[in-house]
Parts: C-alpha cells; structure tokens; sequence
C-alpha cells in the first residue's frame, strides 16, 4: 500500500486505515449483510439503529469541531 | 461504522429473497419463474438452474428456487411457466443443499417441465448463451480425438469446473487448485497485459484502448457466467487502471474494498456465496501479507549486493532468480491457503495444505494453456481462423493435460488433505474473520515474521479451538 507521508512511522491509523478508506465502505457493509444473513431481522429494526447511529456520529463530530473551533 | 452495519444489513434484507421456512401445500405445482441462471447438465439431459416464482398470489412470490428441468437451457432472464415437484429446503441442510441455501433458494423444483413462455430473455442473454456455446464447442475442436483436452480448455476457458472431468477434478481439489479453473485475477490480470501489449505494439492511444479493453472483458466476464471471482477481478482492474489513467494512486486494498462495496451494493446476498468469500479471503491475503512478504523475500542478499554486476556469472544470476521466484511464490501460496483454510473447512469439510506447493508448480504453468486459449478465443472473430485455433487448443490441452498428471500425482501423497468436520457452522465465519483481521492488522509491517507470523498464529490459535470444540461434542 502506498503511504501519503513517507515520514509517518505508522499509517494504520483509525481515521485512515493505512489510506484505504475503502475499507471503511465495504467493512461495515460486509459485517451488516453477513449479520442479516445469520439472524435474518426485518429492515424495520436495522435501519432504526441506521439512522440513530448516523444521527448520535453527526451530532457528536458537528460539537466536536464546534468545541476545536472556540478552543 | 454501526450506521454502515445497520444499512448493510437491512439492504440485504430489503434485496433477498424470503429466506423463512417455506410451507409447500400441494407437492406438484404448476407456476411462473423467472430464471435468474440456468445451466445445461453435463449429459445433455435437460437444465439446472437458479430462478424466483412471480406469481404474487400463490404465497410463495420472490422465493428463490433451485430448478432442475428437462428439455433445451433456455437464457438467463426468460419468464417459463413450470410444473414439477415442490419441495423446500431445510435450514439446516448439508452438502448441495447448503450450497443452495447459501444462494438464497428455499425451494428445489425437481422434474420441471417447460409449460411455456411467458416473456422473453434480453437480447443480450440470448447472445451471451449463444457465445457460449460457440465458444464451448470451439475449444473443444483438436487436431486430434481427445475429449477431456477438449473438456479440460473449456472448464480453463469459460471457468466452468463442472466441465472437468472427474477424476482431473477430484484431483485438483485435493490439490488445492481447483481456483486455477474459476475465472479470476490470473485471467482478467493476464488477458488485459496481452492486449494492452497488443494495444503499446500498435500504438494505439492509451485511453481509448484501455476502455475498449475494459469492455471486451467485461463481456467476456458476462460471457463466462459472471462468477463473484471474476466480477472481482474485473472491478479492481477497472479501478487499478482508473487509477493509473488519472494519476491516481489506487493501492491493489483500495481496489479490493472498492470492488467488495460494488459488489455488495449490487448483489448483497453474494456475501453468502463461497465463491465470494474463498475469492476476496485469497486476494486479501495476497495483497496484505503474501505481496509484501515476497517483495522482502526478493530483496538481494549479501552475497548479490556485494557482487559487482561485471562479475556476477549467469550460475549466480539464475540461481539469485530462482530463489526469488521460488520465495515469492511460496509467500503468495502461503498466504492465500492460510487464508482460505477456514472457509474451505467449513464450507467443504477439507482443506489442502499441500495446495501451497502444488500452486507453485501449477500456476506458473497454467499461464501457458491460458494464452493459447485466449488467442484461440480471438481466433473465434472468423471461421477462417479455425486450423491455426485447433492447434492451439491442442497444445493448450496436451499442457492441461500435463498439470492433471501433476495434479494427480501430488495428490497421491498421504495426507496431503486436512479432512475435518467443523462441529459447529458459525466456526467457518469465525476463523474467516479472524484471519482478515490479522491480515489487515500487519498490513504494512516490513516484517516477514509479521507479516505471515500472525496469520499463521491466528490459524493455529483457530485450529486449536476447532479441535477443543470437536473433542467436546
């Protein structure tokens, strides 16, 4: 894999996984469809969770980068 | 990352078929079908296939079933009203039943007859199948009576393993090698250096030429059936030469989760099919450990740095050449059969550590029959070409015919198959996803010891609790 920074010690990091951001696409779509296959849940209950999640990450990165902007 | 689970999963739910347990009230049905893939029996004797019931009163619409039906295949995509017997499918099934369960069928239909059409296929199916066809029969012309050759070409050609003879095929299962013959990255990887070669040589311009190759293999992707391997090996050389057609960087990981997001989009129930899993599990293991491992393998050693050019002799530079193409391949071998050994238990109850070895004789060598039947394949254009097309296919089966011997005899060796039961299902998945995040974990670690050191380790942690688990029930 092709690092951005030759400098960096290590690339792996949470927010860049080693620059392949990707992965953070097809991971959790793997891990949702695999789950469903195992469990077979309507849609109702998943996408509530969806939505919740995506809700609770917007609003904490949104008061988060409000927080970094007064500080 | 829970948002993405929780919208992954409810678009699988939202695109498969009904998967609770079907109730089957009269026993001989007569209903409409939409065949979703239909393939010829090996003898001749009728079709079987994969389709979904459209009939949205009978209670059983969008339900998948497994179609084994009398008379000519039809193309994919056709609507037949069928009769024959309905029986479902367990959930706990084993063997070809599990495998149809892993395909979101709930349903077998056996003795289908073809009542009649209802709509017809696209254009495009019935010249898929056509091709097919011709394509199977013209691999299967030698300058000679060999049937098996013949057979032998097509299965490496239209990556169709049911075409393999059975003991050829018995063999390279046991052998590890039965991969040699799905379409995958060694076809779409080699097909698209010769043409673009071809393209350099004529000096066509870059760009045009790589999208009419993008598309001519494409349609030899579709041609073939479209398997999850060679839909994945298409995807990531689209991205790989998007990449390098627009200065981009697309490392071979981003090209591998792009195409597993594609490919989960469009079809999320191929996550549930062994092709899918066995062929994203090998390349992730290539490409996160047994790439780089070979790239430190290849490294010069003291003896090679401390040469100087002019005195190196060709003794010494063709044994320096050996030792990285033998390291290399052992590292790439080696990772994607660690890779693939949970998955394999699983799914099939065996798994051949021989395969390690064995892929480094065979997949070297299977490049050579897979030219000559690519260039037979282009031959196909004009029936004039056919002479010089007999001959390459009568070259290509003598060679297939030599990594069969080869096969065979490996296979021979005691052993050379882990034979194992998994006492529990859910083992498979668990080891799969272990080892994917082992690969992942050292992914760019400049360490051999790393790099295969810990998907080794997991394996064996893995194995250990297989064993445990076995010896408990």
């Amino acid at each position: 894999m092709a690092r951005p920074d030759p400098l960096e010690q290590d690339s792996l990091t949470t927010d860049r996984f080693g620059h392949c951001p990707a992965l953070w696409l097809a991971l959790p779509l793997l891990l949702g469809c695999s789950m469903d296959a195992a469990t077979g849940i309507s849609p109702g209950p998943w996408l509530l969770v969806g939505g919740l999640a995506a809700v609770l990450g917007w609003f904490s990165d949104a008061r988060q980068s409000s927080l970094e902007s007064q500080s | 990352m829970i948002a993405g689970t929780a919208i992954g999963a409810a678009w699988h739910q939202l695109r498969m078929p009904p998967q609770t347990p079907a109730i089957v009230r009269r026993p001989f049905v007569e209903m409409p079908i939409l065949v979703e893939r239909a393939t010829p029996r090996k003898d001749g004797d009728g079709w079987t296939g994969l389709g979904w019931i459209t009939d949205r009163d009978g209670g059983l619409f969008r339900r998948r079933v497994a179609l084994s039906v009398s008379g000519v295949c039809p193309a994919e995509g056709v609507e037949l009203m069928l009769s024959g017997g309905l029986t479902p499918i367990s959930g706990d099934a084993d063997g070809y039943d599990a495998w149809l369960r892993s395909q979101g069928a709930t349903l077998k239909l056996r003795g289908g007859r073809v009542l009649g059409e209802l709509a017809p296929p696209s254009r495009f199916a019935v010249w898929r199948q056509a091709q097919q066809r011709r394509l199977d029969a013209w691999l299967r012309t030698l300058p000679w009576d060999d049937p098996d050759g013949g057979a032998l070409l097509a299965a490496t050609m239209l990556g169709r393993t049911a075409l393999l003879p059975a003991d050829a095929k018995e063999a390279f299962a046991a052998t590890g090698t039965l991969h040699l013959f799905a379409i995958s990255g060694l076809h779409i990887a080699g097909m698209a250096a010769a043409l673009l070669w071809l393209a350099k040589r004529a000096r066509l311009p870059e760009l045009p030429s790589g999208l009419v190759i993008l598309a001519l293999l494409w349609l030899y992707v579709q041609v073939t059936g479209a398997s999850p391997s060679s839909v994945r090996a298409w995807i990531m050389a689209a991205f790989l030469w998007g990449g390098r057609a627009s200065d981009r960087d697309t490392p071979p990981l981003q090209s591998l989760a792009l195409a597993c997001a594609a490919t989960l989009i469009l079809s999320p129930e191929a996550c549930t099919d062994a092709g899918f899993q066995l062929s994203y599990a090998a390349v992730l293991g290539i490409i996160a450990a047994g790439g780089p491992a070979a790239n430190l393998c290849a490294r010069p050693t003291e003896e090679e740095r401390l040469t100087p050019v002019a005195a190196q002799t060709p003794a010494q530079k063709l044994r320096w050449r050996a030792r990285k193409l033998l390291l290399g391949g052992l590292c790439v071998s080696l990772a994607a059969t660690i890779a693939g050994v949970p998955l394999t238990l699983g799914l099939f109850g065996s798994a051949s550590w021989g395969g390690v070895f064995v892929n480094l004789v065979l997949v070297p060598l299977s490049e050579i029959p897979l030219m000559l039947g690519m260039a037979s394949v282009a031959c196909s254009v004009s029936d004039w070409l056919a002479w010089p097309a007999t001959w390459l296919n009568g070259l290509a089966a003598a060679l297939l015919h030599l990594m069969t011997w080869i096969a065979q005899g490996c296979a021979l060796v005691p052993s050379i198959n882990l034979e194992l039961a998994l006492p529990h299902r859910w083992l498979g998945a668990l080891g799969g996803v272990l080892l994917a995040l082992a690969f992942l974990s050292q992914a760019q670690s400049k360490s051999l010891a790393r790099l295969l050191g810990v998907p080794a380790a997991a394996l064996a942690g893995w194995l250990l609790l297989v064993f445990f688990l076995h010896a408990l029930s």
